[in-house]
């Protein structure tokens, strides 16, 4: 049992022992019937209009103000005496290293402070759902499909954004991935969308010694049986060669990155190795579990620390790999449900809370700041006496991403009933 | 119990002689109201033939089913209250209670002899879907399985829907529990209407409001040091006490529950609504049953036997699956889920280890009450199609030799010859179906090494990967 099963609510326990977005259409993955098998060569020549997308999705409500530290709001310290990271000029150890006067990084998270300066990597504060829901469940939902809490919808924001683009490429077998057991929730309703739990092993179960003489055999059996399963068979087939190609374990990244061994550090370097093939993928969906911490918290030494240096060491990795040159352009949009109460708890933790941070990585965000309208941390400025106040909604900043930087002119298909706000996201 | 029954059973117990040869539509009738065909069922078929066989499984009370009751009393949560588990699950970190509430569901589904029973129980947690990772529902939805859905899974509509509009699990799922006459929710009154009983387009929005109204207060006592947690509790002080108008019935002031209640009443039996209702149940038990796009013909059949028997299901179920109407039926592609039982229950078998099936079946997209919207798991085969790699893995991971479910090995032993090796894939897993292109790329793959047990092993794999046994 990992240190976080203990210390979260049974909501979140439930959602993560079950592994929730699991649960979701597996199957909906009707594959793209590709005219032609796509090449597999590591390309170095991305000639694309569009990112390719990676969308992180931080379960559990991740902490934002010990992610991106408010150093220059006192209020923050009052509310944490515990928990609090120490101010920049403090002397402490643990202490926050400035990003702009006002914010700032703890030490677990200073390895993204190249992406930072880079320009690259982007912090928007006070941001999430206005949805007032505190249930773990209710706000990934309402978070991943892009609506507000109580509408009805079954597809997802991703989803519907690939609906309303022609593929990128017109060979691609595949245009979404799920690097989870089933397909995330944000990822229904894509076309030829597949979950994957772990792209370096995409095969046929059994003994890889007969795994060829096996598909052969299946693929014998399913030719021309006149239902959606022969079709089916046909793309199986060549998704499985595709990935037998690309052979993701002996994957080598650039630029000396050092994924950290974890299984999100994993996720990532088989991430940028299919972005690196450039084989018409057009979004990945990542999950990271753990972040419920409703008891000792521990931001700078602690599970908070350990979860933000596997976030921000896999990160930096994935930075200096696939965001190493300006050929492969790629944006990542890291979120989560909620963020946390802003007043620690009695077990040095902290409780659900309402506005968050997102984060934003890439050659094309306008990065090396924190963008934000801060509504201030004093009670009175609280949401419901609380909580930090959303002052940017999460998908004026996913709308800006997908019209500015992955080419969607139809907004209003991702996000129906809503007129988004450009805050300037992109640069 | 009905005696003649008792003994049919001993006597097909033993009886496990030659394969019959059954008509086409009375193997597709096994297929239709069983988790999966076996030597057992196509013997019980051929012995009672269609009618017989049909009305055996309608009278579910009276089979038999002592061997499903003894493995299921190793089970020793699966009766406990909500309280009960409560402190279990969270006080001491105990898993059991969810793992055994699964454990059963997954035994039931392949052990009973009651069959079209469990199928029915599949088909109403569809129906009326909750989500087990939502809130508390791990210790909500195994007192909903036992009281609403099992209880009255062949029973009658009206008294099912009435238990489910009752079920904690039901209020915690839709929020109802936060429907307050101050600020309405209508997350269940629209789902009422939608999804339980008329379907899309026979309401408007004013009704959803008004039938939001009505069901103000119909909470659940969330105390967790009261016995009673868990159970429905109407709370007077957030209920709407004006008057509500439902759908043209005008709904008095000054009542409390009974305003939920008369919403049912009006839902279920009106003379103008109950013809809808019917329809819609109607539609999916044949959906469910016949197949895709079924003959409105069929459909509307039963939605009249639900009219004149005022929502009793048994018979809804005898209509759906007439035998002139099931000799036109199309094959059906399994879910997963029926994938997975299909195979447990082919060859004497046992569980060891339910955790591991049940991981498959979330890879699968497929765990029982892991279907996060109130629409419950689709049913349409293009939905299912596409991942088709995670059946081919099933097949082969089934009969892996470290596998979770142990079953006869005398299948893979060296002494049959391959043409009778063939021949028993055929007669366990297909009932003398196995179509002769599957046959012979099967036999194919097995004339790599015909005597290896490893080779036999990954043929039946393959076997279970085949299109055939995709379909039923």
């Amino acid at each position: 049992m990992r240190h976080s099963d203990r210390t979260s609510c049974p909501e979140y326990r439930a959602l993560s022992r079950r592994q929730f977005m699991l649960s979701t259409a597996a199957a909906s993955a009707t594959l793209l019937t590709g005219p032609s098998f796509p090449r597999v060569a590591f390309a170095d020549s991305h000639n694309s209009q569009r990112d390719i997308l990676v969308s992180i999705f931080l379960r559990g409500g991740c902490d934002g103000l010990s992610i991106c530290v408010p150093h220059g709001d006192d209020a923050y310290y009052e509310a944490r005496p515990a928990l609090g990271v120490p101010r920049p000029d403090s002397g402490r150890p643990g202490a926050v290293t400035d990003l702009d006067g006002f914010f700032g990084l703890p030490p677990a998270m200073t390895p993204l402070l190249e992406a930072y300066r880079a320009k690259n990597l982007l912090f928007v504060q006070a941001c999430g759902s206005k949805d007032e829901t505190r249930s773990h469940f209710d706000a990934q939902f309402s978070m991943e499909s892009g609506q507000a809490h109580g509408a009805i919808v079954k597809d997802g924001w991703i989803g519907r954004h690939l609906m309303s683009v022609q593929p990128h490429r017109k060979d691609a077998l595949i245009r979404a991935i799920g690097v989870a057991p089933g397909l995330q929730q944000r990822l229904i309703g894509s076309p030829g969308a597949l979950p994957i739990r772990d792209l370096a092993d995409y095969r046929l179960y059994g003994d890889p010694d007969t795994e060829r003489a096996r598909l052969r055999i299946l693929s014998d059996m399913y030719r021309d049986t006149a239902t959606l399963l022969s079709a089916a068979s046909v793309n199986t087939q060549r998704v499985l060669k595709l990935f037998d190609a690309l052979d993701l374990q002996r994957y080598q990244p650039r630029g000396q990155a050092e994924y950290p061994e974890t299984e999100f550090g994993h996720a990532l370097k088989s991430s940028a190795a299919l972005i690196r093939a450039d084989v018409g993928v057009e979004a990945l969906a990542i999950d990271m579990d753990g972040w419920d911490t409703h008891s000792d918290q521990g931001a700078v030494e602690g599970q908070m620390a350990e979860l933000m240096e596997n976030l921000a060491g896999s990160l930096s990795a994935f930075h200096a790999d696939a965001m190493a040159d300006s050929v492969t352009q790629v944006t990542v949009v890291i979120m989560s449900e909620f963020g946390r109460v802003v007043a620690e708890n009695g077990s040095r933790g902290t409780d659900h809370g309402h506005g968050n941070v997102m984060i934003l990585m890439g050659q094309g965000i306008a990065g090396g700041r924190v963008l934000h309208k801060w509504p201030g941390l004093q009670r009175d400025q609280l949401f419901q006496g609380q909580d930090l106040e959303v002052t940017i909604d999460y998908r004026d900043v996913l709308a800006e991403v997908l019209q500015k930087r992955l080419d969607n002119q139809a907004l209003s298909k991702v996000f129906p009933h809503y007129r988004p706000l450009i805050h300037g996201v992109t640069a | 119990m009905n005696p003649t029954h008792s003994i049919l059973h001993a006597a097909l117990e033993i009886g496990l002689a030659a394969s019959p040869s059954l008509s086409p539509v009375l193997h597709r009738l096994v297929g239709r109201i069983t988790f999966g065909g076996n030597r057992y069922e196509w013997d019980l078929a051929k012995t009672l033939g269609y009618d017989g066989y049909l009305d055996y499984h309608l009278a579910y009370a009276s089979i038999p089913d002592d061997a499903l009751a003894r493995s299921l009393s190793k089970l020793t949560t699966l009766n406990s209250s909500p309280i009960d588990m409560f402190m279990m699950m969270e006080k001491q970190g105990d898993d059991r209670p969810v793992v055994e509430f699964i454990t059963a569901t997954l035994s039931r589904s392949a052990y009973s002899k009651r069959q079209l029973y469990q199928r029915m129980v599949e088909f109403w947690s569809d129906h009326f879907n909750i989500f087990l990772g939502k809130d508390t529902q791990e210790l909500l939805k195994p007192l909903d399985d036992r009281n609403v859905i099992r209880k009255h899974a062949l029973g009658r509509f009206p008294e099912l829907l009435h238990a489910s509009a009752r079920s904690g699990a039901m209020l915690m799922y839709l929020d109802n529990v936060s429907n307050h006459v101050a600020a309405p929710n209508q997350n269940y009154a629209r789902e009422l209407m939608e999804l339980y009983t008329l379907g899309p387009g026979h309401y408007t929005q004013y009704d959803i409001e008004e039938v939001a109204r009505c069901f103000t207060g119909w909470n659940v006592d969330r105390n967790e040091k009261s016995k009673h947690f868990g159970v429905f509790r109407f709370e007077p002080h957030m209920h709407d006490y004006g008057v509500k108008n439902v759908l043209g019935h005008r709904i008095p002031s000054g009542n409390g529950v009974e305003d939920g209640e008369r919403v049912l009443e009006i839902l279920t039996s009106d003379p103008k609504l109950a013809p809808l209702t019917g329809r819609f149940i109607g539609q999916k038990l044949v959906e469910f049953f016949w197949g895709e796009d079924p003959p409105a013909e069929l459909v509307e059949q039963v939605a009249k036997v639900y009219v004149q028997t005022k929502g009793a299901i048994k018979p809804m179920v005898r209509a759906s699956l007439g035998r002139p109407w099931l000799e036109r039926a199309r094959p059906k592609l399994k879910r997963p889920y029926h994938l997975m039982m299909s195979a447990i229950r082919a060859l004497p078998s046992e569980i060891e280890a339910p955790e591991a099936l049940a991981d498959v079946l979330r890879v699968m997209g497929h765990l029982p009450f892991h279907w996060v919207a109130p629409d419950g798991y689709p049913t349409e085969a293009a939905y299912w199609g596409g991942h088709l790699l995670s059946r081919w893995s099933f097949g082969a991971w089934f009969v892996d030799q470290n596998s979770i479910v142990r079953i006869d090995d005398a299948l893979f032993d060296g002494a049959l010859t391959p043409q009778a090796f063939l021949d028993r894939i055929d007669a366990s897993f297909f009932g003398g179906t196995l179509p002769s292109r599957e046959r012979d790329a099967l036999n194919a793959y097995l004339a790599r090494d015909p005597k290896d047990p490893a080779i036999r092993r990954e043929t039946v794999g393959l076997a279970l990967a085949s299109p055939a046994f995709q379909w039923y």
